[in-house]
């Protein structure tokens, strides 16, 4: 009887005799008592209240559960090609395949995040050939009901996309990490774009489900895991700098008399990469496995820079030799470089890139990225940050001016020399997979270079007014020394700090004398030492921007005096003189990230 | 024009030291700084003149000589070279002209200081001679002690009051042979004189020290003619309170014996 009836006739079924209701009581009863015995005999999983499973079949009265989830990956490359360039062996990975086994009692609310089946993996791209493959298998408990779907496999990608895998114990999975730097034509802007931390993870999350049903101990009705992927690229880094910029100059002058100006200066001047400079080179070396030598030559000048690179390798376990020139030429900021190979095997290969630089770019600067060992250009980027090195030279150049200008005053006497970056920095990085089921970012960078190198030996006057007295100051100014940052840091175990930095902290201290000077009855005479020098600190390191060089501050202490200035017979006064005030040459530089 | 200067340029290493020409204190010189040059017309002599440099002399001036002690000698040496030096110029430009350079250097190891390093040589400047020449010898006892402690309250007095007049008045000797020894005027020199301490008089921050008769570290010199009136701390004893940078002005002075009274030499 429905609602209607019930208010247009006024007419209802009457309420259930007393001898129904004790019947309805007694099937209930029943009902209960089944369940009781069958609770006795089998074991469901406690979540059933209604009269279906989850996954919308009848219950079943037979076992049907899960054991294990047994999650193994492979990778048609095990390994990658970026050469460790830190101390040592390095990092421990994992040997593959390698399977790892959840053994969990979830349901489907339990959080793989919170129960820890997270099993982290690399991955390329999904263009790349390179593979990585996770076979999953799920063991069952006592068995698996008659359906066919059982158990059911769902695949969640990073994209939300859930794939309901029926019926079947097994299943492959081909994951992938896609990034920016990765993709076939993305272009490199920053540093950021060949740093994966920026692009981080994606996760594909598995569950098994199942009844859950099993004759003895607590069911299994789901088993939830998560295969985390990090993009599997290792990359290499490689500057090498014979000097951003080396210049020397010296001049003198006899005498600081202006009115007896019967000095003479000479001068001269050396700005590498500005002027013609040729260069050649061979190496050659000698493994157990093989034989090489390398011989170039460069010839730079008139805002050209040609060169020719020739190498010759025998492998010594098949005997094949194989023989490679390059040509690079570089003219109106653009590099064209030709790569021919020849082996005696008869094959041959050859290959054309053109690269343009930036404006001002120093062309003799080398720089050479890897990823998987395959060099990647486009690498403007790098070489307009170091250019930023520049700012350096340039800020000492200001200095040396601003030294040179005490000529006038009373004469000087000049030899400088700088050079700013020397050397080189090798990195390697790249998510690694550790023997457990992490992945971690492991780096390392090593340098070995002259961050600035400054021999200064300058003598000139300075004047000084002191209540009306002028006097003067002869200050011998010497400077032979280099920031230097030989070392490496690096990142081996996941156990260790994310981000690690190597400080350096460099000293440039002036041997400075002042003598004073004596003009008729006015004393210059210097107590205490003569505060000059340049002072750098940085440090080298990795953190969640890049990694590299950070130079935190380059600064010149100024050239500060302590001294008495004496009018004889009449009076002293002490006190300090700045003849030249402190600057700041750099701050805050990343190179190359 | 100034006439050439004789200078004595001393240089040092890993030592300070103190240098004498004819036996008065013409400056230090710093081991940190490399040196000193010292200006030297006003001490000279007709005859033998002697350059002394003396090493690590003691604490203070009182006992620059007489306070001895055993250092390291190693590394310890001095150069020492006396140079005619056209005004603007430094001993070894061009232009100079050299009389004599010597270089010393201490023996490794252990060894006594104050160490005196000292040559002579035969000037005829075209000066002097000098009133502290003259100056009758003295000996430094109280009542001399006493003598200078009034000049020198009195040469504070006078700048106390901002009286250039008498402060001019109480080294008058020196002013006088100085400009003579430097062929410069004497009137050019008292007024830029004047200029300089006028402007430091009109400092809201001018003053002066009290003289301590007890602090002063008054030391013989010129053979006995000269008492230099110094402090412990090797500076002249009547000088300014610091200003506002620190800086202190001081007022150094020879005194010596001429007529029976005791005058400003040097």
């Amino acid at each position: 009887m429905g609602l209607l009836d019930y208010l247009t006739t006024g007419a209802w079924d009457p309420p259930p005799p007393p001898v129904q209701r004790a019947h309805a009581q007694a099937a209930s009863a029943r009902v209960q008592a089944a369940q009781h015995d069958a609770q006795t005999h089998l074991s469901q999983c406690p979540t059933q209240s209604s009269g279906t499973l989850p996954c919308g079949l009848p219950r079943q009265t037979h076992p049907c559960d899960l054991k294990d989830l047994a999650i193994t990956e492979r990778k048609t490359v095990t390994k990658g090609k970026a050469p460790w360039v830190g101390e040592g062996e390095p990092p421990e990975e994992r040997e593959l395949p390698k399977t790892f086994t959840i053994v969990t009692t979830g349901t489907a609310e339990h959080d793989p995040y919170i129960t820890g089946t997270i099993v982290e993996v690399t991955a390329g791209s999904a263009n790349e050939t390179v593979k990585t493959y996770v076979d999953l298998a799920i063991a069952p408990g006592p068995g698996f009901c008659s359906e066919e779907t059982h158990p059911h496999l769902v695949v969640t990608g990073p994209d939300g996309k859930a794939t309901v895998l029926k019926g079947a114990t097994k299943q492959t999975l081909t994951v992938f990490r896609r990034g920016r730097a990765t993709d076939a034509n993305a272009v490199l802007q920053s540093f950021a774009d060949v740093w994966p931390v920026r692009l981080g993870f994606q996760d594909y999350r598995v569950s098994a489900l199942v009844c859950g049903v099993r004759k003895v101990g607590p069911a299994v009705r789901s088993q939830h895991a998560a295969i985390r992927v990090f993009p599997r690229d290792e990359w290499e880094l490689e500057l090498k700098a014979p000097s951003l910029f080396k210049a020397s100059a010296s001049h003198s002058t006899n005498s600081w008399d202006p009115a007896n100006r019967t000095s003479k200066t000479s001068a001269s001047v050396t700005l590498e990469g500005t002027t013609n400079t040729r260069s050649a080179s061979v190496s050659r070396s000698s493994s157990a496995s093989e034989v090489s030598w390398t011989a170039g030559a460069e010839r730079h000048g008139g805002g050209s820079a040609s060169g020719v690179e020739r190498s010759y390798t025998v492998d010594r376990g098949t005997s094949r030799a194989e023989l490679s020139r390059k040509y690079t030429d570089t003219s109106g900021g653009v590099t064209r470089t030709r790569e021919a190979t020849v082996a005696s095997d008869g094959s041959r290969s050859h290959a054309r890139t053109e690269s343009e630089a930036g404006e001002g770019i120093e062309t003799r600067f080398s720089a050479e990225l890897k990823r998987n060992g395959t060099v990647v250009v486009g690498l403007e980027w790098i070489l307009a940050a170091i250019n930023a090195l520049r700012d350096i030279e340039k800020a000492v150049q200001d200095i040396w001016e601003t030294i040179r200008k005490f000529k006038p005053k009373v004469g000087w006497d000049f030899k400088f020399g700088v050079e700013v970056f020397t050397g080189s920095l090798e990195g390697t990085w790249g998510y690694r997979e550790s023997t457990d089921r992490r992945v971690f970012f492991a780096y390392a960078v090593k340098a070995k270079l002259v961050l600035l190198k400054v021999s200064l030996s300058a003598a000139f006057g300075v004047d000084l007014t002191i209540k009306g007295y002028g006097f003067a100051a002869s200050i011998e100014l010497k400077i032979d020394a280099s920031v230097s940052v030989i070392t490496e840091v690096e990142r081996k175990k996941p156990e260790e700090p994310e981000w690690k930095f190597g400080h350096f902290r460099g000293n440039l201290p002036a041997t400075a004398t002042a003598k004073g000077m004596c003009v008729s009855d006015r004393v210059l005479s210097l107590r205490g030492s003569v505060e000059s020098g340049f002072d750098a600190k940085g440090r080298l390191g990795a953190d969640d921007h890049g990694l590299g060089l950070f130079v935190d501050k380059v600064e010149f202490k100024g050239i500060k005096l302590k001294g008495a200035a004496t009018v004889i017979g009449l009076f002293d006064i002490d006190g300090e003189y700045e003849a030249m005030g402190k600057r700041v040459v750099s701050s805050n530089l990343r190179v190359p990230g | 024009m100034a006439r050439a200067g004789v200078l004595f340029e001393v240089s040092v290493t890993g030592c300070d030291a103190e240098t004498w020409i004819n036996d008065i204190p013409v400056g230090r010189a710093f081991g940190s700084v490399g040196g000193a040059v010292h200006s030297c017309n006003h001490v000279l002599v007709h005859g033998e003149n002697t350059f002394e440099v003396l090493v690590n002399p003691g604490s203070k001036p009182s006992t620059a000589r007489s306070e001895k002690r055993t250092l390291p000698g190693d590394g310890v040496a001095v150069s020492a070279h006396l140079a005619l030096c056209p005004p603007g110029t430094s001993p070894g430009d061009p232009g100079t002209t050299t009389l004599f350079r010597y270089d010393w250097a201490a023996p490794d190891g252990e060894m006594e200081f104050p160490h005196p390093v000292a040559t002579s040589c035969a000037l005829d400047p075209p000066f002097g001679p000098w009133a502290w020449e003259q100056a009758a010898p003295l000996v430094l006892d109280a009542t001399l002690r006493a003598e200078v402690a009034a000049y020198l309250r009195s040469l504070r007095q006078s700048l106390s009051s901002r009286s250039f007049p008498a402060f001019w008045a109480h080294n008058e000797v020196t002013h006088h042979e100085v400009a003579v020894a430097h062929d410069l005027a004497l009137a050019d020199r008292r007024t830029a004189a004047e200029g300089a301490l006028r402007e430091r008089f009109a400092e809201p921050t001018f003053a002066m020290e009290e003289v301590d008769a007890e602090a002063l570290d008054l030391r013989l010199v010129a053979r006995g003619r000269l008492v230099e009136c110094l402090a412990a701390d090797w500076g002249a004893a009547v000088r300014t309170q610091a200003d506002g940078e620190g800086r202190v002005m001081r007022f150094p002075l020879l005194l010596g014996r001429v007529d029976g009274a005791l005058r400003g030499l040097r």
